[in-house]
């Protein structure tokens, strides 16, 4: 079972988040508002390389707009090992987080 | 998004990023950094824009690593994966593209390993680069050979040290005794040395036991390598023993060294203080200037020039009563060089640095027959690959990457072949040690710093071969390929035929060296050297105090000896030379090296040497006034005299003149020799035996040496094994030269197998037709290996003139020579022809006799 570091697993569900457009600028923004700390393009830039040669996500060529001087964006997907490593990841997440909350009700 | 053209990114900066990212994420990326930069040059402007443009263009850094690294290994197994499917598709070329590969890496790293091993020698020392031996040429009238001695007179030594500041250290070297007693034993050829104690300090030969500083200081003291240690004193230690050598003289051990690497010029086991010298012959000869005989070592001041002090000799050496010739010239020679150049008597050759040479240039060109047959192969049987190259290519594949893919199959081909020749110089190091004597270890090839140098070279041939052919493969036209009629073979090629030619170039050349090797040593063999060479053992007589005549009688007695005489000089030692004076002498004629023999009176008719004028020496005659010579023809016409007998040479008279006989090596011209009958010093003493019974005359001899020298060890030799030791050098390159003629032989047939089968499978069809018509098998196997024995032809006259230049070099270094016969090159050429066409001949035959239906069935 392939883990997520917590990085990567944001950056996924930033790509669930934005759906049809998703690509590095969009991701960035998203990202940056969620977490609430701005992150450069250069830094997500290496993990979702990462997470595309390990098949989590997997990338397409969309439009191209004039402020892109004409360039294509690439509009990342996630793919159905990445929904998968993410819900799983949630599921771990979920257990603990509802074990705790059980005890500690009680000792609180 | 309005203000588009003003938040561009200026082209410089574009550039850049453009340059460094992969054709994959360029468009898409640059795209991204637009956008960001156009948002903060709306934002902020221009400035912070471009600062975050090349910020961000170094924090991508990594990330390009990563992607390049990860993409390469990719591209890298997907490349790994089709070599290996190609290469398992065509067996039998791979296999003999692997195989030369291997035979040519094996040979060059041996060759690699030799070398470096002996430019190592003596690079462990201290202070090397300002270590030299002294060495002097000496401008004798001999052949117009440079002649060139390792000897100085004693006192130069410590001379040069107190005259010259640039002088440092110093220390001399010279041969002892070589017969020892320890306790009752007697030893015979020991490696006794004497050396000042500025040795240690120059050489780095550490001491195991006792203190450098005294261990040479004494008179008499001595100390001893480790292994002789073992080998004297068995498992004692030999500290405070006592070692007598000849003459009674007593040394006491005060040391031990450590052993000997292998790769140094000297061979000692005992090493003794160089002023026992004085004790020994008397004080005078460590002030003698005129004894010149002496090896001397010196280290000079960091940063002076060895010629410099070379200047400086000739006045210092007069200066000091030089006793030699005023016009001998001292020089420097480095210590490094002094394994590798022959220096000493007789021939001032560069026997090991020719060898080195040797063996680096065979290595090298058989690794371009290896690389050859790699590059041929792959290019005939392009054909097969046609069908790949031109999908690829149409799929997308630029030029660059189909030839870094060729590139990529070569390299790993010869990385594979590497691996093996690891294997096969492990295997044969054991018998190439024993060829070149030396030992070189296994483990060496290990090294880091050899092993990287290894590894680079398997690569860099891998490229070598495997270029041309990377640039043919990926060159011509899908378009072609595809439409389906292309057959893309051809059988005939140019380059092809002229890389098969070079390839037999080589093989013959190789093949003629050989057999001119062997030719001349066979002509040694035969030649008549102008004495009598079978059953004949000869006896080194060390003892001056054996009583000769009662020995002699005593050997008379068995009658299996039939004849023994004495001489100073046996067939292979031709002890003392002298310039001497004769009638009639002018000035320049005085320094001319004439060879010395003192002999028996029955020497001459022992030998079979023929007196050609005059007579013989007579026994009773031997007064000091009347001092007889017998001289040989050569001496005469050196001298020059119509009629030698009774002309006056060196106080005595010529009495008679001998046929010239060659006592040396053939390399070497007869000289003019001077023969006088024995005094009281001679060294050797000759025995004829008769052929039966051989083993018991030996013991007898040996019996009897036991009775009247039992302190000293028997050891005798026959002649004609004398005689052939001297040629070993010749020997082993006999050796040399047949292994590696058979070796390039052997992958140029690989090769032209490969070749053949080729063309034959193109021209499958078009035999099972001719068949059909009515072709005969021998008309088809002469269609078919026509060609290829056209080009063996071509080959064998490209090396003629090459191998005869070559091989009549080599004979200039003998004085007696045999000659390159028509019958050699003949051979050779057979030869070649013969082997190439068995490679041929086996598939040409199996193809002709094939039954055409199999051919022609499949459409």
């Amino acid at each position: 079972m392939k883990t997520l570091t917590r990085n990567e697993e944001l950056l996924l569900l930033s790509i669930l988040n934005l759906g049809e457009d998703a690509y590095l600028v969009s991701i960035q923004d998203y990202y940056s508002k969620t977490i609430n700390k701005q992150i450069a393009l250069t830094t997500i830039y290496l993990p979702l390389s990462r997470l595309e040669n390990r098949g989590m996500i997997s990338s397409d060529l969309g439009e191209a707009t004039a402020v892109r001087g004409g360039r294509r964006k690439r509009i990342y997907k996630l793919t159905e090992e990445g929904l998968e490593a993410l819900t799983k990841h949630k599921m771990i997440s979920d257990t603990l987080w509802t074990n705790y909350l059980k005890i500690g009700a009680k000792i609180k | 998004m309005s203000n588009i053209d003003k938040n561009r990114i200026p082209e410089w900066l574009h550039s850049v990023l453009k340059n460094i990212l992969r054709y994959r994420e360029r468009e898409t990326l640059l795209g991204d950094f637009e956008e960001m930069y156009s948002r903060i040059h709306n934002e902020n402007g221009e400035g912070r824009a471009n600062l975050w443009y090349l910020y961000h263009i170094l924090r991508l850094i990594p990330a390009i690593i990563y992607n390049t690294i990860y993409w390469s290994f990719i591209m890298f197994k997907k490349y790994f994966i089709v070599s290996l499917r190609n290469m398992k598709r065509q067996k039998a070329y791979t296999f003999i593209n692997f195989f030369s590969l291997s035979i040519g890496l094996t040979s060059a790293i041996l060759a690699f390993m030799f070398v470096r091993h002996e430019l190592s020698y003596d690079t462990f020392h201290p202070d090397v680069d300002n270590t030299y031996r002294i060495i002097l040429e000496h401008p004798v009238r001999f052949n117009q050979y440079r002649t060139i001695f390792a000897a100085t007179p004693a006192p130069m030594g410590p001379d040069m040290l107190d005259e010259f500041p640039e002088v440092v250290n110093f220390s001399r070297y010279e041969n002892g005794p070589g017969l020892i007693k320890i306790g009752n034993n007697n030893y015979d050829d020991v490696n006794f040395y004497y050396a000042d104690p500025g040795f240690l300090e120059i050489f780095n030969f550490p001491l195991i036991t006792g203190d450098p500083k005294t261990v040479l200081s004494e008179p008499f003291s001595v100390i001893i390598t480790q292994e002789a240690a073992g080998k004297y004193f068995g498992g004692e230690n030999p500290v405070g023993k006592i070692i007598k050598t000849n003459n009674d003289y007593e040394f006491t051990v005060t040391g031990i060294l450590g052993d000997l690497p292998e790769n140094t010029y000297f061979d000692f086991e005992f090493l003794t203080p160089f002023i026992t010298i004085g004790r020994i012959r008397g004080e005078n000869s460590l002030t003698d200037w005129g004894n010149i005989s002496y090896e001397l070592f010196i280290q000079l001041q960091n940063g002076f020039e060895p010629a410099e002090l070379e200047e400086k000799l000739p006045e210092f050496k007069d200066n000091h009563g030089y006793g030699g010739n005023t016009k001998d010239y001292f020089m420097l020679q480095k210590i490094t060089d002094v394994h590798l150049i022959d220096e000493a008597f007789e021939i001032g050759g560069n026997e090991r640095i020719k060898s080195l040479f040797l063996y680096s240039a065979i290595a090298f060109f058989i690794m371009l027959i290896a690389c050859f047959n790699y590059m041929n192969l792959s290019t005939a049987k392009f054909s097969f690959r046609i069908k790949e190259i031109g999908i690829r290519k149409v799929v997308g594949a630029k030029r660059a990457e189909l030839i870094r893919q060729f590139l990529g199959e070569s390299i790993l081909l010869t990385m594979i072949a590497f691996v093996l020749s690891v294997f096969l110089v492990k295997l044969l190091l054991p018998l190439f040690n024993a060829h070149i004597e030396r030992e070189i270890r296994f483990i060496w090839l290990f090294e880091p710093g050899l092993f990287v140098i290894l590894i680079a070279l398997a690569i860099f041939t891998g490229i070598a071969a495997g270029f041309y052919p990377a640039f043919y493969l990926s060159s011509f036209k899908p378009a072609t390929v595809l439409k389906g009629s292309f057959s893309g073979a051809k059988t005939k090629s140019v380059s092809r035929n002229i890389l098969v030619v070079i390839q037999y170039v080589i093989s013959i050349i190789l093949i003629i060296s050989t057999l001119v090797v062997y030719d001349q040593l066979n002509f040694i063999q035969e030649r008549d050297p102008g004495y009598e060479r079978n059953q004949i053992i000869t006896l080194r007589l060390r003892d001056r105090g054996i009583q000769r005549e009662a020995f002699n009688n005593e050997l008379r007695k068995n009658p299996d000896i039939l004849d023994i005489t004495m001489s100073s000089g046996i067939p292979s030692i031709m002890g003392g030379a002298n310039l001497p004076s004769w009638e009639g002498q002018t000035e320049d004629e005085k320094e001319t090296l004439f060879n010395r023999l003192n002999i028996n009176d029955n020497f001459l008719d022992f030998y079979g040497i023929k007196i050609v004028k005059g007579r013989n020496f007579i026994r009773d005659r031997e007064t000091d006034e009347a001092r007889e010579y017998i001289i040989n023809e050569a001496a005469v016409k050196t001298i020059g005299w119509d009629d030698p007998i009774g002309k006056e040479f060196q106080n005595g008279t010529v009495v008679g003149i001998v046929q010239d006989f060659n006592f040396l090596s053939m390399k070497i011209k007869v000289r003019p020799l001077g023969i006088s009958l024995i005094g009281d010093s001679y060294s050797y003493l000759s025995i004829k035996i008769t052929p039966e019974n051989v083993t018991e005359t030996l013991e007898y001899i040996e019996n009897t040496w036991k009775q009247f020298s039992p302190n000293y060890p028997f050891a005798y030799s026959f002649i004609d094994d004398s005689l052939d030791r001297m040629y070993r050098t010749e020997r082993k390159l006999g050796m040399s030269f047949t292994a590696c003629a058979m070796i390039a032989i052997l992958i140029a047939s690989l090769g032209l197998f490969g070749l053949t089968s080729f063309t034959i499978e193109h021209k499958i069809k078009e035999i099972g037709i001719r068949k059909v018509i009515g072709a005969t098998v021998p008309g088809i196997v002469y269609m078919l290996s026509k060609d290829f024995s056209k080009l063996v032809l071509v080959s064998a006259f490209a090396a003629f003139p090459a191998a005869w230049f070559i091989m009549d070099q080599w004979l200039q270094g003998f004085a007696y020579r045999t000659e390159i016969g028509l019958g050699i090159f003949i051979t050779a050429a057979l030869l070649a022809q013969l082997i190439a066409l068995i490679s041929v001949g086996m598939q040409t035959i199996k193809t002709a006799l094939m039954n055409p239906v199999k051919s022609l069935r499949y459409e």
